[in-house]
């Protein structure tokens, strides 16, 4: 089935037109990014039940961006009639004009705004509005109820379910675009106690699809059961660098957090990341290729068919055979450096600026067998179940969390388990350390990712299973 | 639109119910270097519904809620719909009953800043000028972004709860970059709730002279155990362990076991009791509570909890709301007393965390100064991995006080002890 139009901004284009139409009138360049996103999240937990619509993300609105001689301006609001549309132009040329006394600016070539219109749909299983809340919150309580019938001691098994309808609309002088977007995500975290410790394990799934997510929802259960009893026996690390091998989520955050942060030009353009300066250069092992788009090969939460400034999502091959040969663009970034924008211009909703942000990111299989990795490592580490991390361009340094690390000694699993763990280091050293992937590859799109501090936006990662040297604390 | 929300409230038979109006208007600017990379106008209204529906199962009274979102554009006809389908999913929300926040009624509180009197575009002006004013031999300002937040709050509830309010803020963020002898940056974020253009410009200094500190770090520390010293905006993130603990959330959801008057600060080892006020920085939660300043520790005994209306009521407690603001006494030794030799002081993290599950905290060190014979030897990389379950006794708080927009306290929290994964 086929995630359907938007009744809202079906009504709403015509305004949206004649406000494009008005900005035209005024400036070299006006573009108009309507949204209707319907979000909905769920949870179940010894807390209670909670059921609501998701405001961070879930937002009605539009944001009209001008191009005013030497750079763009944008307003964004939710409240658009024929009234309003005067207001806003004001508002638009009031900013423009303050700027322009006090600041200079900083020089952007005005889009190139090749034709371009289609509306298309991605397709699901099952409907969750079909399926409704009652059906949804039956599906997690069942899965927390047999939580605790195969762990009674634990403190708590909370399960979450979110969906996202995500309608568009992009209007400019030459195109005319609409998309509509869902996917669903699920997990469960279970918790058990330590002494003063809370310890937990988490596991979560997602599709480029509906509520059928919740099918698989059960199946995982018994692993994070698992995980918890294991992390419930950890003990510290020595700090030091180990040979590891990384599960494909711990694979997916490298990739994520250590490198393709890196490779946002949007960074480039304000001199804040080192890749700018290793593109044809060597960065990683000849054995890795890494791509991002909403368009490759992979569909999952970050699918999309056109970014939040109307270009087309694309599949952007970043690091091929170890060498770095491009990054992913947004629109303004893309003219300033004289670049093409690769489809990766994203807002966290309509209030908010469009950055440079990743899609689907990942590394490409190789050819190795896991229990060959594992075998291979006289005395190292296997690290899994990612927690977080944040990014550093501009010097190439990592910051990634894992919840734990099983000992690896002459090959084999001894049972021994670290918990938490800190990875560091230079991220060409860690990727260029990789010498063995697996043939197998999973991704997951549980998550969701900022810049920095803020702006966030569905993405997924993953990638096949690695084996490199890593500094751990 | 109060009016016709209500009416749907009426129309779809919800007895029980609250609305919460919030209008914020931002006006935002984008710099890369010294140059103007992009102005924005944010203009958003919405009204976030809660309608609530009781029940009886097996005898326990039940209560559901439900929350829908009403925008501007909305048809009546929407709005009701809206308003239904959150009423009848209310129904399948089955929590034990509570009572919502007690009613409340008082003359609209306008903003307390300083800000409110000017044009939110101007406030953004003179901030980034102020940024823009700060000067360094040899570091300068890469990119900046500053937001003004105008925002007017106003909570009805069905028990005929009335209350409005104002607020005005600056947010915003700022990297600083040095080229040589190694091309480097640093991060910062800024708060403001009062029109103080002068504090940014120095910060922005700070955070240059950092930039030029780190272009000039050329070693790791070594891997081994420290005294380390946390400073400034990394130290509110040390305290999130007591406040999370002490949430009435995280209590019933069974997270925490603390009980008032526990002393969780634990065992002293030598360090100093910790004194924790939790401030109020709205006159009321988003479901209309009024909010006042409350004491947490007091010599590291737990003295209160705090949180959400349901989470409150559960535990037998006056809701308070939710808090975004802690307040610290400060300590007895001065800084530079604490800048001892072999003391590590970290000065910027990747990303510094507390995981209040297990009392972990760390990160990767971004810059950090060595104490060492007598002088400060910048280095960075390697990241620090520490529990405050086995520090929290030998905590030390310096004599100087630092704020920002969600601090007051100590500059600086000396812990001793700390596991470090370096060269």
């Amino acid at each position: 089935m086929q995630v359907k139009s938007s009744a809202y901004l079906a009504s709403l284009k015509p305004l949206c037109r004649k406000l494009l139409d008005a900005c035209l009138g005024e400036y070299a360049y006006a573009s108009v990014l309507a949204a209707d996103v319907d979000a909905k999240d769920y949870s179940v937990s010894r807390a209670g039940i909670t059921l609501s619509e998701n405001n961070r993300f879930g937002k009605r609105g539009f944001v009209v961006r001008v191009y005013a001689g030497e750079g763009y301006a944008e307003y964004s609001g939710n409240e658009l009639s024929e009234e309003k549309i005067p207001e806003i132009l004001a508002e638009l040329s009031r900013s423009i004009r303050k700027a322009a006394e006090h600041f200079e600016r900083y020089q952007t070539a005005v889009s190139a705004d090749e034709p371009l219109q289609f509306a298309k749909s991605t397709e699901y299983a099952v409907d969750p509005h079909e399926l409704g809340d009652e059906a949804i919150l039956d599906r997690l309580s069942a899965v927390r109820k047999s939580a605790f019938e195969k762990k009674a001691d634990l403190i708590d098994c909370s399960v979450r379910c979110s969906y996202q309808y995500c309608h568009k609309l992009f209007l400019s002088p030459h195109r005319d675009l609409e998309q509509n977007v869902l996917w669903t995500t699920a997990a469960l975290s279970v918790t058990a106690r330590r002494g003063e410790e809370v310890k937990d394990a988490y596991e979560s799934i997602s599709t480029l699809g509906g509520a059928e997510l919740l099918d698989e929802l059960p199946s995982h259960l018994d692993k994070a059961i698992a995980t918890l009893e294991d992390v419930l026996r950890s003990e510290a690390l020595v700090p030091g660098t180990y040979e590891c091998v990384c599960t494909p989520e711990v694979t997916g955050m490298i990739v994520h957090e250590a490198f393709g942060h890196g490779v946002e030009m949007d960074m480039f353009v304000k001199d804040r990341a080192l890749a700018k300066s290793h593109v044809g250069k060597p960065v990683a092992s000849p054995l890795v290729t890494m791509h991002d788009g909403a368009a490759t090969g992979y569909e999952d939460v970050a699918t999309y068919f056109f970014d939040d400034e109307g270009n087309t999502a694309q599949d952007t091959l970043i690091i091929d055979r170890g060498i770095l040969v491009g990054g992913i663009c947004d629109e303004v970034s893309a003219a300033r450096l004289s670049a093409r924008p690769t489809g990766n211009g994203r807002r966290e909703a309509i209030d908010h600026k469009a950055y440079t942000r990743m899609t689907n990111t990942y590394f490409l299989e190789g050819n190795d067998k896991v229990e060959d990795m594992i075998a291979s490592v006289k005395d190292g580490l296997l690290l899994e179940q990612p927690t977080s991390g944040m990014e550093d361009p501009k010097n190439w340094g990592i910051q990634c969390m894992v919840s734990f690390a099983r000992e690896i000694k002459d090959g084999k699993l001894t049972g021994r388990i670290f918990s938490p763990i800190v990875l560091s280091g230079y991220v060409p050293d860690l990727l260029k350390s990789i010498s063995m992937i697996s043939g197998t590859v999973e991704h997951a799109g549980g998550g969701f990712c900022g810049k920095g501090w803020k702006e966030w936006v569905k993405v997924s990662d993953g990638g096949p299973w690695i084996k490199a040297r890593i500094r751990l604390g | 639109m109060f009016e016709r929300i209500e009416k749907a409230l009426e129309g779809a038979g919800v007895l029980v119910w609250s609305i919460l109006r919030n209008h914020t208007k931002t006006a935002e600017l984008y710099f890369i270097k010294n140059k103007l990379d992009l102005p924005r106008f944010n203009d958003i209204l919405q009204y976030e519904v809660t309608v609530c529906r009781d029940a009886e199962e097996d005898g326990r009274k039940l209560r559901g809620q439900s929350v829908t979102y009403i925008v501007p554009g909305m048809t009546d006809e929407e709005i009701g719909r809206k308003i239904s389908d959150a009423y009848f999913a209310a129904q399948f929300v089955k929590n034990p009953f509570y009572e919502l926040p007690d009613k409340v009624t008082a003359p609209h509180k306008e903003s307390p800043s300083d800000l409110k009197d000017l044009p939110l575009e101007e406030i953004a002006e003179r901030y980034a000028a102020a940024a823009l004013a700060a000067d360094d031999p040899e570091a300068f300002l890469n990119s900046m972004e500053i937001f003004i937040h105008r925002k007017s709050f106003e909570i009805k509830a069905s028990n005929g709860l009335h209350v409005s309010y104002d607020t005005d803020d600056v947010f915003g963020e700022f990297v600083t970059q040095c080229k040589e002898p190694e091309d480097v940056e640093q991060y910062r974020q800024f708060n403001y709730d009062s029109l103080d253009p002068d504090a940014l410009t120095a910060k922005v200094r700070e955070g240059l002279r950092d930039a030029r500190l780190r272009a000039n770090a050329k070693e790791m520390p070594a891997s081994g155990t420290y005294d380390i010293l946390v400073t400034g905006d990394n130290i509110p993130t040390l305290f999130d362990y007591y406040a999370a603990r002490a949430s009435a959330g995280i209590l019933v959801s069974g997270y925490s076991t603390w009980k008032i008057g526990d002393d969780v600060q634990g065992e002293p080892e030598g360090g100093e009791r910790l004194n924790l006020t939790l401030v109020a920085d709205a006159p009321y939660s988003s479901d209309g509570v009024p909010m006042v300043d409350r004491e947490l520790l007091s010599g590291g005994v737990l003295k209160t909890y705090y949180g959400a209306t349901r989470f409150c009521r559960y535990l037998g407690i006056e809701p308070t709301g939710n808090y975004q603001k802690i307040r610290v006494d400060c300590g007895t030794v001065p800084l530079a007393e604490m800048r001892k030799d072999g003391v590590l002081e970290t000065v910027s993290f990747s990303d510094f965390q507390m995981d209040f599950f297990d009392g972990h905290f760390g990160g990767e060190m971004r810059l950090a100064l060595l104490h060492r014979g007598g002088s400060a030897v910048p280095v960075c990389g390697g990241s620090v991995n520490g529990s405050i379950l086995d520090v929290q006794g030998k905590l030390i708080f310096s004599k100087e006080r630092w704020k920002s927009g969600s601090y007051e306290g100590p500059y600086a929290v000396l812990i001793p002890g700390v596991p470090v994964a370096g060269a």
